[in-house]
């Protein structure tokens, strides 16, 4: 599904680079819920928005389903990545003026994706219990409740890839826990998950754990 | 989601930036407005001050006119006509003329189209003595005013005298206590006394007019006269020279005199106030155009400043607005809006403040321009009021203006990278 060859992206001037990573290759497959750790400023959340699409690598490249994503046009790539790519973010970025349920259409009407929207809205707003909040501006809404709104925002679009960047740093253990959950239910489902997170708890829920030290992957274990 | 519908949702939630970029819009329109309104306001009340002065102009000129006619009327006849070879030192000196000329030239004057000249009067007049009173007097002979062919009737200044009637002077009648009903006897001739005229203070005290077929038989000058009153035109064209080209055409034997006097001084002097009049007329009219010059040149400075200040302002917030939602916009882009979908997020918000802004200065310009004029004229400064081409060419030019302005936050927005601003960078 998901393909990083030979990645490499430097930060600054042309003559002295900073080295944000170096030969990163990995591959991610429909089922697979890999989480990423390392020190901060290693790279990891580099490697996510490279591999989301977001930023171009100084090297390498990155195919989804056998598309280079890279090689699209802007406009191309930002289409193909709200269509088979959802973002979570710790912070996670809710449009303060958007009620739950507009912050979650919204990102179908960004690819004007009309078909049955409200409909998938109201099931993923059901799924993740934030039904009573429906019409709540982000800021009444409880972190967790938040961070499942963006959750439901990433699915809307029946994405095949989630890439979330410490998306329970915000969180207690509890809604950690219940992310966790549902990464697991979007994993069961054929999708993947590639999770930056500092939290061992949460990374021992992934199903591949990937170290990343100064910039290149240093360690990869697989769990059953 | 509709883009519009997120807009109003973003106007709606950041409400100061919404009203203050409004403000600032509509504050640039109204003064717009109300500039266009003060200096249609300006031309209207001008258009009424010299409108009026006209009119009081047009009423004293006719004014004058009338009493000019009356006065004129009053003084009699002012134009003498004699034959071309009379000396006039001669007639000044004897008070008659010595040359001749035929009685049918007034018949001719009076047959023709002359316009500067009416209320023709054909005499013969001589200094004579009085034999039967051993007296020097003058005497006029006279068959009365002759009708212009081509002219409006008017009434006679001077009635014909009869035959056998005769009309007296002041002083005559005065000095021999002569009536109307009388009979008096000159040269052997008996006359009844028509008329005994009041003192005139002048040689017609001592002067009688007898009928002019007489005349010419007493003074052996049949078919003849030496003169021909009449009285000048109240017209412009009828200045003395025209009136010498006019009769010289007509009757090329004969030359033309105007007689001066105070009236006709006193007449003179009022025509000038009546061109006085139509000068201060000019001059207000130049001073309310230069005044107009001076407030145009003024409002050439001051509009475009104010809508400069105003959209600098209004660019200064859009790029505020635009500034603090990055994190929005970077979230919008990674979720799959195309760059020219979150800048026409900007554009759309700075359309949707441009219109409410124009509408909003439009209802306040309406309302404050009329306020500034006095409340006599508060209707015609409604009628100052922009028209609805105006008011729709700002309605449709506000919000252009204000997507202009829009514009470079809305490049800014465009070229951010979402991933920088994901990252929180």
């Amino acid at each position: 599904m998901v393909k990083a060859h030979n990645i490499g992206k430097s930060f600054g001037e042309i003559h002295n680079p900073v080295k944000v990573l170096t030969h990163v290759n990995m591959e991610l497959s429909s089922g697979d819920f890999a989480a990423v750790q390392g020190p901060s400023g290693c790279g990891k959340s580099t490697l996510m928005l490279i591999l989301g699409g977001l930023l171009r690598p100084s090297e390498g490249s990155v195919s989804i389903d056998d598309k280079d994503v890279f090689l699209m046009g802007d406009a191309r790539r930002t289409r193909f990545r709200s269509e088979k790519i959802g973002f979570i973010f710790q912070e996670f970025y809710l449009v303060p003026y958007l009620s739950v349920f507009e912050n979650i259409v919204v990102a179908a009407s960004a690819i004007d994706n009309k078909q049955n929207t409200e409909k998938r809205a109201w099931e993923l707003i059901n799924r993740f219990s934030i039904n009573h909040r429906a019409t709540l501006l982000p800021e009444k809404l409880s972190t967790g409740e938040k961070q499942r709104t963006a959750l439901c925002r990433a699915l809307i679009n029946g994405p095949s890839l989630l890439l979330a960047d410490e998306p329970t740093g915000n969180l207690d253990a509890e809604n950690a826990s219940k992310l966790c959950d549902c990464f697991d239910a979007f994993v069961k489902d054929g999708g993947a998950v590639l999770m930056v997170t500092h939290d061992a708890s949460v990374a021992a829920r992934a199903s591949r754990l990937m170290k990343i030290e100064n910039g290149t992957v240093v360690n990869v274990s697989n769990r059953s | 989601m509709p883009i519009f519908a997120i807009i109003l949702k973003e106007l709606f939630h950041r409400p100061w930036q919404t009203i203050a970029t409004c403000l600032s819009v509509a504050l640039a329109v109204s003064f717009v407005i109300i500039s266009i309104s003060q200096l249609r306001q300006f031309d209207v009340e001008t258009n009424r001050i010299i409108l009026n002065q006209e009119l009081e102009v047009q009423k004293q000129n006719a004014l004058l006119q009338d009493e000019y006619r009356k006065i004129g009327t009053q003084m009699g006849f002012n134009i003498l006509i004699l034959p071309k070879d009379q000396q006039l030192s001669d007639l000044y000196a004897n008070d008659y003329a010595s040359h001749y000329m035929p009685e049918n030239y007034v018949d001719t004057l009076a047959a023709s189209k002359i316009v500067t000249i009416q209320h023709l009067l054909p005499m013969l007049q001589q200094k004579a003595i009085w034999p039967e009173k051993k007296r020097t007097i003058i005497v006029v002979g006279t068959r009365g005013e002759v009708a212009l062919v081509f002219g409006e009737k008017k009434k006679a200044l001077q009635d014909a005298v009869a035959e056998g009637t005769a009309y007296v002077g002041h002083e005559l009648s005065s000095s021999y206590n002569l009536k109307v009903g009388q009979t008096i006897v000159f040269m052997g001739e008996r006359l009844k006394v028509a008329a005994c005229y009041p003192q005139r203070g002048s040689k017609d005290d001592i002067t009688v007019w007898i009928n002019l077929g007489q005349a010419q038989k007493l003074f052996k000058r049949p078919g003849q006269i030496n003169g021909i009153l009449a009285l000048e035109c109240n017209c412009a064209m009828a200045k003395p020279e025209m009136i010498r080209k006019e009769v010289g055409a007509i009757l090329p034997g004969t030359q033309v005199v105007e007689f001066a006097s105070q009236a006709l001084t006193r007449a003179e002097s009022r025509a000038k106030a009546a061109a006085f009049a139509d000068s201060s007329l000019s001059m207000i009219k130049n001073d309310q155009a230069k005044v107009r010059v001076q407030k145009q040149r003024l409002l050439a400075v001051m509009v475009p400043l104010v809508t400069l200040a105003c959209a600098f302002f209004a660019g200064v917030m859009f790029f505020i607005n635009a500034r603090g939602r990055r994190g929005e916009f970077g979230i919008f882009r990674a979720i799959g809006f195309q760059k020219r979908r979150v800048a026409l997020l900007v554009v759309g918000r700075a359309l949707i403040i441009g219109c409410i802004g124009a509408l909003t200065g439009i209802v306040i310009g309406l309302v404050y321009a009329p306020l500034p004029a006095p409340a006599q004229n508060a209707a015609q400064a409604s009628t100052a009021l922009p028209g609805p081409l105006l008011l729709g060419l700002v309605l449709c030019a506000t919000p252009l203006f204000t997507v202009i302005v829009a514009w470079i936050p809305a490049l800014m927005v465009m070229g951010d990278d979402p991933a920088i601003i994901v990252k929180g960078e």
